[in-house]
């Protein structure tokens, strides 16, 4: 491995360090280990004043940055604000569709049920098959346009995708737009930046929500049962 | 399997218990309650006389995977049949919700005749056993 001039530099003094003490020789020796020391720190400190600077001038820069201080003050607070329209919505427009199909779910068992009926009356060449098949007609009739009004709300409901998609795009812009400047502000503190890390932070919870990519780690059903048959389930 | 079994399905999306109860009244289950978390679920399991659990993992203040943990740990609660019905989709995630002692895993989103094989397997197993 090439070495600094800085450690080439401290190898001759304690070279030199070695010989003076094998000769005696003190005060030569204090001398150069004071060398040695000062050597060292010189260095140190001259590294450590070039990152205060760049430091200091990137916050400079981030200060006088119009966009991030737009970031910081309105947009992040606006996006949190959205995004919870996002949750508001969905849980409404599901809400919604939830009531239409509880009150759709009954009518067409009862239309089912009615309908076997009838035909087995019919079957059985009952005689008050004609008021069975009126009162049958009215429950099509009644139930049907309930059934279509309910239809129609589960249709309508489904208008939250586009308010919920158009602010969610806003939002991936905007992480973007955050993710961007914490790179400047990474790469200007000397850290490398390796880029993204393809795997999501471990954290301390036992819960990671959806999966929202296809990953070896990932399971769909078929995968699950594989894996609990495997284990013995 | 006894279709007037009392279940109890633990989940913190309102939409989502409305949707299991849904499929479970679907498939002849009349007899559900609904809890919005773990901590909620355990005092009602340990008084309610519950047959069966359906619970999703991800929840404030206690979690599913503690849940099946504290009733396994339970005597009055350990026979419970669980089955887990959660987003969670990892390889290690699966292997330790059967080490928790789940009876069943369902990942979301799942559709009903996933959910009627699951709890048709679960009784059908335990049946086996007693």
């Amino acid at each position: 491995m090439a070495q600094s001039a800085m450690q080439l530099e401290s190898l001759a003094l304690a070279r030199r360090l070695v010989d003076a003490i094998e000769a005696g020789d003190a005060n030569h020796a204090d001398d150069l280990i004071k060398a040695l020391h000062d050597g060292r720190f010189d260095a140190l400190y001259q590294e450590i004043g070039k990152l205060t600077r760049d430091v200091h001038d990137t916050f400079a820069n981030l200060a006088g940055d119009e966009r991030l201080v737009s970031l910081a003050q309105r947009q992040m607070p606006d996006a949190r604000e959205r995004l919870r329209y996002v949750v508001e919505k969905t849980e409404e427009a599901a809400d919604r569709t939830l009531t239409a199909v509880e009150k759709m779910i009954p009518m067409s068992d009862n239309m089912v049920q009615q309908a076997s009926t009838l035909r087995m009356a019919m079957a059985d060449g009952k005689a008050d098959v004609p008021a069975r098949m009126t009162s049958f007609l009215d429950v099509v009739e009644s139930d049907g346009r309930k059934l279509r009004s309910s239809l129609s709300d589960v249709l309508m409901a489904q208008e939250y995708q586009d308010l919920t998609g158009q602010v969610i795009k806003r939002t991936i812009d905007l992480v973007g737009q955050v993710e961007e400047k914490l790179v400047e502000l990474v790469s200007a503190c000397g850290v490398v930046a390796s880029g993204a890390s393809a795997t999501p932070a471990t954290s301390n919870a036992t819960s990671f929500g959806p999966a929202v990519r296809e990953d070896d780690n990932v399971c769909r059903q078929a995968d699950v049962d594989e894996l609990l048959a495997n284990l013995g389930f | 399997m006894d279709k007037g079994m009392k279940i109890l399905v633990v989940d913190d999306f309102s939409t989502m218990r409305r949707i299991i109860r849904n499929l479970l009244r679907d498939l002849g289950f009349n007899n559900a309650e609904e809890a919005d978390d773990g901590a909620t679920a355990l005092p009602m399991l340990k008084t309610g006389r519950f047959d069966f659990l359906v619970t999703d993992w991800n929840m404030p203040i206690m979690e599913g995977i503690d849940l099946v943990r504290a009733i396994r740990a339970d005597p009055d609660l350990r026979e419970l049949p669980i089955l887990m019905v959660t987003a969670e989709a990892r390889r290690e995630q699966i292997v330790a919700a059967a080490e928790a002692g789940v009876n069943g895993y369902i990942v979301k989103p799942f559709t009903a005749q996933t959910l009627e094989q699951k709890i048709a397997k679960i009784f059908e197993r335990l049946g086996a056993a007693a």
